[in-house]
């Protein structure tokens, strides 16, 4: 193994660590996993979000516009 | 009262126009956070052209009754003393319906403006409201004001302020005479601490058995007795319970009101109302559902269409044989990156993790970002013109037969994104069986990082012939797999009990804005490529590890070069041995080997990591999900159709993603549930795939052997727990509240 081959597995193993941290402080999926908001979005996504807003709050948006 | 102290609670319904009027009279400059206790905004502003009146949003609710966090901290805040007058605000278009939380906040006894919005849509529409009658029949003053044309603004804050000056409003309205008689009677009752203008609304409250109510007032328990007896003999008296006695008398004090207040011009369907016709139709509707869902899927998978023309032009050029872009030629990424690792002089293993592991992983993913931005564009245009609403309406009537709520519909809708929020948006269902149960059945619903799946089961069963309807196939058989557990479900003691009440909206059908159509499609198409950079990119790298390293003849190392090169080096890796420890589960579904164990392992890292697996397990490094290659390799892990579409349906249904059941986790809030819920889905999953392989063979190759028994007998026992009466107890548990507006 070669000064190349280590070099681009230390690439790789600090992206692999870097991803790993990431998963573990803001999960794995659509930045929400842990099942709270930990507070990692933008407000507007937090706005935005269906799972910080429920139910009610996405019914509500689906029904805008009423007339 | 000083006049730097007036403070305004703006109240309405939802979408009433509440926001437009708070932006208009304060300029947006305010303070937003949330409610004490609660996750619900909050927001207090000054009035912009008076600096000493402040004006404090309410949430959008429909009652005062306090089954929801909004409708809590709204009659708190109203009950609290602090605000000096209610903006009581009605949309004008919808009078009848608006009226009802009207009534009951003239009844708190506070000091009430009622301000009609959408003045301008009534005149348009030729609609009359006598004001003056109405105000008089509210005994509060009425102004028409339109918060989107700025009218009316001027005379709604100028009477707010004289209302202010007032001892509050004195409910005019009155119920049938047996009821007044016992509201009377309860007053007697209420303790003498309780203002004059208040003793009305807590008698209501006490009526409708609203224990907060009785707490706020310190009833005494003898007088809580009395007031129980009264209600419990006019309940016999009117044969039906108190809270709906109530609601009945509201609505019929809003009739009379519309009767006297209000002339309608002649009736004219409007062309979404024309619309709704067909859609909400009780025979149409689902029928209509089916067909567009169909159209959506199908359209995104199909051969002909944008999405998979863009996958194939990454599949054929990206990731294959290069492209040309203003007459000069690009190489692949997989050759540019396989030349890089050549020129440097890279080692096997790492070109081996490199390109076998990592671009073949992540770019399978990938490729199927363009059919994954079509369905997303489809789906969010419905939910933005206004169908999804539709649908939550036509599905609440399905739902309620087998006794969800068409609440437990919007979770299932935004799982068709991602399950994640799906499983969180659960958190406001209040019935607490009804949260459990939707939060074990969102995640059969399809999410988009499904839809690799099902492509890949579609190429290994038709290849490249035109099979539109396989796709669409597995949806349904996730809106299935929901009503069918839900019904079984329904009828065990863990799930009884009666539908919480779900009020919906409709808005009118309209084109979506452009900005939040792409918003909603960005959203899901940019957590996607989020999840392959990050999460697949990792799982690949360790499935790499896995498949890669393993033990020959003793030893333990990177198998190409320990085996000499044999090409059948995998069957000795770590992947192999885990794969064979765990496949003989899958023996009736007709899918054993530590192949399709390790993809279906990979699955529950993230769906479309199945994908990125099977292009590295099966060596087409260079393909992405969609090759032709990589689905002839799939299916020759398989001996029949059948066990492929058992591969298929075991594992859309089975135990989601890590991610969503790290969610569902935290919404069960208990090791106990989340294990019924995990255990629930595997094991359902694992029947659907034996019915489908057992039931394959058995039609189709004629074979019968001792799993075809177990499957009839699956079969038997779902159909018994589906067809079978509602047994009565089960109406009896958890009897939720009654609806408190219809």
């Amino acid at each position: 193994m070669g000064p190349v081959d280590i070099i681009i597995l230390a690439f790789i193993g600090v992206a692999f660590v870097a991803v790993c941290v990431r998963i573990y402080r803001k999960g794995s999926c659509a930045d929400c996993a842990e099942g709270v908001c930990t507070g990692h979005c933008s407000s507007r996504t937090r706005r935005a979000c269906p799972a910080a807003k429920g139910v009610d709050a996405v019914a509500r948006d689906l029904g805008e516009g009423v007339k | 009262m000083a006049a730097s102290q007036l403070h305004v609670a703006l109240a309405g319904n939802p979408n009433c126009g509440k926001t437009t009027l708070f932006n208009l009279i304060t300029g947006q400059n305010g303070y937003v956070g949330n409610w004490p206790g609660v996750t619900v905004e909050k927001k207090e502003a000054k009035l912009s052209r008076d600096k000493s009146v402040t004006v404090t949003d309410l949430p959008g609710i429909y009652s005062l009754s306090p089954y929801s966090p909004e409708e809590r901290v709204s009659r708190d805040y109203l009950m609290s003393g602090e605000p000096d007058v209610v903006i009581q605000l009605l949309d004008a278009t919808n009078l009848e319906r608006n009226l009802y939380l009207a009534l009951q906040v003239i009844e708190t006894g506070l000091p009430v403006v009622v301000a009609l919005n959408m003045a301008d849509l009534v005149e348009k529409s030729g609609d009359k409201i006598d004001t003056a009658a109405l105000s008089k029949k509210l005994g509060a003053p009425v102004v028409m004001v339109s918060a989107l044309r700025n009218t009316g603004i001027d005379e709604l804050i100028a009477a707010a302020k004289r209302a202010a000056a007032t001892k509050g409003s004195v409910a005019e309205h009155t119920f049938d005479s047996a009821i007044e008689d016992v509201l009377s009677k309860i007053e007697a009752e209420l303790p003498g601490s309780v203002p004059t203008n208040k003793r009305r609304y807590y008698a209501v409250k006490l009526f409708e058995r609203d224990n907060e109510a009785a707490r706020a007032i310190n009833l005494t328990k003898a007088a809580a007795e009395k007031v129980e007896a009264l209600i419990a003999q006019c309940e016999q008296d009117c044969d039906d319970d108190a809270e709906s006695i109530i609601t009945g008398e509201r609505y019929a004090v809003i009739a009379h009101i519309m009767d006297e207040c209000v002339k309608k011009a002649p009736a004219t369907m409007s062309i979404s109302e024309k619309i709704d016709r067909v859609v909400t139709n009780r025979i149409l509707g689902l029928p209509l559902f089916v067909i567009i869902m169909w159209a959506v899927y199908s359209i995104a998978t199909s051969a002909d269409a944008f999405g998979t023309a863009g996958t194939d032009w990454v599949n054929d050029n990206l990731f294959g044989e290069g492209f040309e872009l203003f007459g000069m030629a690009f190489p692949s990424i997989p050759a540019a990156i396989e030349g890089f690792l050549t020129s440097v002089g890279a080692s096997d293993l790492v070109s081996s993790l490199v390109l076998d592991g990592i671009v073949a992983g992540v770019g399978a993913v990938l490729g199927f970002i363009p059919q994954m931005f079509v369905l997303f564009v489809l789906l969010a245009f419905l939910e933005d013109c206004g169908y999804m609403a539709r649908v939550a309406f036509v599905m609440d009537r399905v739902f309620r037969r087998f006794g969800l709520s068409g609440k437990s519909f919007i979770p299932m809708l935004v799982s068709t994104g991602c399950g994640v929020p799906g499983v969180l948006a659960t958190k406001t269902i209040e019935n607490e069986k009804d949260r459990r149960m939707t939060v074990m059945t969102t995640t059969f619903i399809p999410c988009g990082a499904k839809l690799p799946v099902i492509a890949l089961i579609m190429g290994a069963l038709v290849g490249e012939g035109e099979a539109s309807w396989i796709a669409p196939l597995f949806y349904f058989l996730g809106v299935v797999a929901v009503i069918v557990s839900g019904i079984m479900l329904k009828k065990t003691k863990l799930f009884a009990g009666r539908p919480t009440p779900f009020v919906m909206e409709l808005p009118s059908y309209h084109f979506p804005s452009l900005k939040s159509w792409w918003l909603h499609v960005w959203e899901r198409v940019s957590a996607y490529i989020k999840k392959a950079f990050t999460i697949i990119f990792a799982s690949t790298i360790v499935v790499w590890f896995l498949m890669n390293f393993g033990v020959y003849e003793g030893v333990f190392g990177f198998l190409p070069e320990i085996t000499g090169g044999l090409e059948e080096f995998t069957e000795f890796s770590i992947l192999a041995m885990i794969g064979r420890a765990i496949g003989w589960i899958f023996i009736p579904l007709g899918f054993d080997s530590w192949e399709t164990t390790a993809m279906s392992i990979s699955g529950l890292v993230a769906k479309e990591n199945l994908v990125g697996i099977a292009s590295t397990i099966l060596a087409v490094g260079d393909d992405t999900g969609l090759s032709p290659e990589l689905w002839v390799a799939f299916g020759g892990l398989f001996p029949t159709a059948g066990a492929i579409a058992a591969f298929g349906a075991f594992n859309l249904l089975c135990a989601p993603c890590f991610a969503a059941m790290g969610t569902i986790r935290a919404q069960m809030n208990s090791g106990r549930w989340t294990a019924i819920a995990i255990g629930y889905e595997c094991a359902f999953a694992w029947v659907v795939g034996l019915i489908i392989n057992q039931m394959y063979n058995l039609i189709a190759l004629g074979q019968v052997g001792i799993w075809t028994f177990v499957a009839l007998a699956f079969i038997a026992a779902i159909l018994f727990q589906l067809f079978r009466p509602m047994p009565k107890w089960a109406w009896d548990e958890d009897i939720a509240p009654a609806p408190a507006a219809a």
